[in-house]
C-alpha cells in the first residue's frame, strides 16, 4: 500500500503544520499553556487531596463544629465544590483571553499558507 | 401487598413513558448513521448535559445517598471527588483531545503509535473499564427490583439482577442504539428534577433547617456527633488517598466520558460543554447531603439495611417516607416515581457504557486490527452487537456475585481501572514528545491488569469479609488499588518508553501537539476516511 501515490492536499498540509509548529506564535502557545496547565493542576490536586488527608489524619478537627452542626470537615467539602467552579470559571476566562486569540492567529496563518502553495 | 401493586404499576408507566419520550425524541433527531457523522454539530450546553447524563450513574443516586445515611460524613467524600474530577478532564484532556481524536479512545493513543498494537490495548482497556463500571449499575438496578417486586433471599436478588440486566442489554444492543444522546440528555433531567424535589421535600420536613437535619440524623444513626464526622467508613489515610487519587483521575480516563468531546464542533465547545458539566453535577452532588442525611434521619439505619445491607436503596426508601410511608398512596406513588428516575439513570449509563465498549471493540480491533482497516461498516455492527451482548452476560454473572456491595463503591473500582489504565497513556500522548508504541502498550496493560488484580486479591474479593475466596488473609491490604495501580500505569509507560529502543516520531508529536492546542487540522480530519482518497 506504500507504493500509493499520496494525497497531494494532506501532503502540503503536513509541511504546513510543521512550519507552524516552528512559528514563533506556536512556540509561545506552548509556553503560554504549559505554564498555566500545570500549576493549575497541581493546586487543584493538592487542595482536593488535602481533604482526604485531613479525613484520615484528623478526624477531630474535621468533626469541630464551627457553626450549628456544620463540622469543620463538611465545609471544607464544600469549599471544594466552590474552588472547582472558580477554577473552571479562571481557567475558561485565561483561555479565552490567551489561547483563542492565537490559536485562530495559527490557524489563520496555516490557511494563507495553504493558498500560497495551492497558487504555485 | 395492594400498595405494592399500586407501585409496580406506576413504576411501570414511569418506565414506559420514559422509554416513550426517549424513542420519540430520537426519531426527531438522526438515525445511528446520522448520528456519527453529524454529531460534531452538538451544541457545547447539549454535550454538557449529556456527559451529566453519562456520568451520574447509579452510584451517583442510589450509591452516595447510601453510603451517607450509613456513615455519614464518609459518604460525602465521593460527590467531592467526583465533581473536582471534572477539573482535570477541563484543564489537561478535553480540549487536546476534540481536536486529535475523531471517533474513539483509541484515536488520541493510536494518533503518533504504530496503529495495531495502540489499538488493541486501547479496546481492551475500554471494556474492561466498561466491564466494572456494568457491574456496579447491575447491582443497583437488582437491588431495585428487589425492592419494588418485594422479593426476598439470595436466588430472588440473583433472579433481580439477571432479569433487569438482560432487559436492558436488550434493550440497548437492539433498540437504544439510537440518539444515545437524547437518552442522557433526557434522564440527566429526569434525574435533577427527582433529585431537587426529593431533596426540597427533605429540606421541608426539617422546617428548612439543615442544622436540624444534621442533628436528627446523627442522633437517629446511634453515633452521635461522630456521624457528622469522617471515620466511620474510612479509618486508613493511605485508603483514603487511594480513593481520593482514583476519583479524582479515573473521570479523565473513562471512555464513555471521553468520547463525548468528539460530538461538538470545536475546542471552545468541548471547554463549554465541560463548564456545563461541571454546573450541573455539581449541583446534583451537594444536593446528595439531603438526600443520604435525611435518610438517615427520616427512614432510619434499620429499614435501610433491611431493603438492602449496603444502603442502595437509602433514596428510594427516603420517596416512599417522604410520599407519607409504606402503605400510603403517597408513599408508593413518590416510591414508584424516584424508582423510575433511578432505572432510566441506570439504563442510560448502561447504554453509554455498552456502546462505548461495543464501538471500541469494533472499530478499533475488530476493524484496524482484525481487517486492518478496509471498512465494512455492516460486520462492524454486527461485532459491535455481539460484543454488547457478551459484555452485558459479562457484568451481569459478575454482578451477581458483588450484589453485596455499595454501588458507589463498585464504580469507585471502575475509576481506579481507568486512572490506571488509560490516563497515563493519554497524558503522555498528548504532553510527552518520547513516548513510543512501546510505552503506550505496557502502561495500558500494565496499568489495566495490576489494577484488576489488585482489587481480585484486596479484602472485598479475598478474605474473611470477602466475596470469593474467604478462606484466606487478602494479599493486599487497601480496598481501592488506586495509591498503588496508577503510579504503576505511570512507570510502566515510562519504562516502556525508555527501554525500548523504538524511536518516537518526533514530526508526529509536533504534528499532533500543533493540531491538538490550535485545532490545525482538526476539521479535516472530521471528514476524511482513514485511507484519504486522492480524488473524491
Amino acid at each position: 500500500m506504500a507504493t500509493l501515490p499520496h494525497d497531494r492536499r494532506q501532503d502540503e498540509a503536513v509541511t504546513a503544520t510543521e512550519a507552524v509548529g516552528r512559528d514563533p506564535e506556536m512556540i509561545e502557545l506552548e509556553a503560554r499553556h504549559r505554564r498555566f496547565v500545570w500549576p493549575a493542576t497541581i493546586f487543584f490536586l493538592v487542595y482536593y487531596l488535602a481533604l482526604n488527608v485531613l479525613a484520615g489524619t484528623s478526624p477531630d478537627l474535621m468533626g469541630t463544629k464551627l457553626f450549628g452542626e456544620f463540622t469543620f470537615g463538611y465545609l471544607f467539602a464544600l469549599s471544594q465544590f466552590v474552588m472547582a467552579f472558580v477554577v473552571a470559571w479562571v481557567y475558561t476566562s485565561w483561555a479565552k483571553r490567551r489561547i483563542d486569540p492565537l490559536a485562530a492567529d495559527l490557524r489563520e496563518k496555516l490557511h494563507r499558507r495553504q493558498l500560497k502553495e495551492a497558487d504555485q | 401487598m395492594s400498595g405494592q401493586a399500586l407501585t409496580i404499576t406506576l413504576f411501570a408507566i414511569f418506565v414506559v413513558i420514559t422509554l416513550g419520550i426517549t424513542i420519540w425524541a430520537s426519531r426527531q433527531t438522526r438515525t445511528a448513521t446520522d448520528f456519527y457523522a453529524a454529531g460534531r454539530r452538538i451544541h457545547g450546553w447539549q454535550n454538557g448535559v449529556a456527559i451529566s447524563g453519562d456520568y451520574m450513574s447509579a452510584a451517583s443516586f442510589l450509591g452516595i445517598a447510601g453510603l451517607i445515611s450509613l456513615f455519614g460524613y464518609d459518604g460525602f467524600l465521593y460527590s467531592v471527588g467526583w465533581l473536582v474530577a471534572y477539573l482535570t478532564v477541563l484543564i489537561l484532556v478535553a480540549e487536546l483531545l476534540r481536536n486529535s481524536g475523531k471517533y474513539t479512545m483509541a484515536d488520541v493513543l493510536a494518533f503518533r503509535m504504530r496503529q495495531r498494537p495502540v489499538r488493541s490495548a486501547a479496546a481492551l482497556s475500554t471494556v474492561g473499564v466498561s466491564i466494572v463500571y456494568l457491574i456496579a449499575q447491575m447491582v443497583g438496578a437488582g437491588a431495585l427490583m428487589k425492592l419494588l417486586l418485594g422479593l426476598e433471599g439470595d436466588t430472588a436478588a440473583i433472579g433481580a439482577i439477571v432479569g433487569v440486566g438482560v432487559l436492558m442489554i436488550v434493550y440497548v444492543t437492539f433498540g437504544g442504539m439510537i440518539g444515545t444522546t437524547w437518552v442522557q440528555i433526557i434522564k440527566a433531567i429526569l434525574l435533577m428534577a427527582g433529585t431537587v424535589l426529593l431533596s426540597f421535600l427533605v429540606l421541608a420536613k426539617f422546617g428548612f433547617s439543615m442544622n436540624k437535619m444534621f442533628a436528627d440524623a446523627a442522633s437517629a444513626s446511634g453515633k452521635g456527633d461522630a456521624f457528622l464526622a469522617p471515620g466511620l467508613r474510612f479509618d486508613s489515610t493511605i485508603e483514603l488517598v487511594s480513593l481520593g487519587l482514583a476519583l479524582v483521575l479515573g473521570t479523565a480516563g473513562l471512555p464513555h466520558i471521553l468520547i463525548r468531546f468528539y460530538t461538538v464542533p470545536t475546542a471552545q465547545a468541548a471547554r463549554r460543554s465541560v463548564n456545563w458539566a461541571i454546573g450541573i453535577i455539581g449541583s446534583f452532588y451537594i444536593m446528595t447531603t439531603f438526600l443520604g442525611f435525611g435518610a438517615a434521619a427520616l427512614v432510619g439505619q434499620a429499614r435501610i439495611k433491611e431493603a438492602d445491607a449496603a444502603g442502595n436503596m437509602a433514596g428510594p426508601l427516603l420517596a416512599q417516607q417522604i410520599g407519607g410511608g409504606e402503605g400510603s398512596f403517597g408513599g408508593d406513588l413518590f416510591l414508584a416515581f424516584i424508582a423510575a428516575v433511578a432505572f432510566a439513570t441506570i439504563l442510560a449509563v448502561v447504554a453509554g457504557l455498552t456502546i462505548t465498549a461495543s464501538s471500541s471493540f469494533a472499530h478499533d480491533f475488530y476493524g484496524n486490527v482484525i481487517r486492518r482497516g478496509e471498512r465494512d461498516e455492516a460486520a462492524e455492527v454486527k461485532v459491535a452487537r455481539i460484543t454488547a451482548l457478551v459484555i452485558g452476560a459479562i457484568s451481569i454473572v459478575l454482578a451477581s456475585f458483588a450484589r453485596g456491595q455499595n454501588v458507589a463503591f463498585l464504580v469507585g473500582l471502575a475509576f481506579a481501572v481507568a486512572a490506571s489504565a488509560n490516563l497515563p497513556t493519554i497524558l503522555f500522548s498528548l504532553y510527552w514528545k518520547r513516548f513510543n508504541t512501546t510505552g503506550a502498550v505496557t502502561g495500558i496493560l500494565v496499568g489495566l491488569v495490576g489494577s484488576l488484580l489488585l482489587v481480585v486479591v484486596g479484602p472485598n474479593v479475598m478474605g474473611p469479609e470477602g466475596l470469593i475466596f474467604t478462606g484466606t488473609e487478602p494479599l493486599f491490604p487497601l480496598e481501592n488499588p488506586g495509591i498503588v495501580s496508577i503510579p504503576l500505569g505511570f512507570l510502566a509507560a515510562w519504562l516502556g518508553t525508555v527501554l525500548s529502543s523504538e524511536r518516537a516520531s518526533e514530526e508526529k508529536y509536533e504534528e499532533l501537539r500543533v493540531r491538538a492546542l490550535t485545532g490545525l487540522g482538526a476539521e479535516e480530519a472530521e471528514v476524511a476516511p482513514t485511507r484519504a482518497p486522492a480524488r473524491s
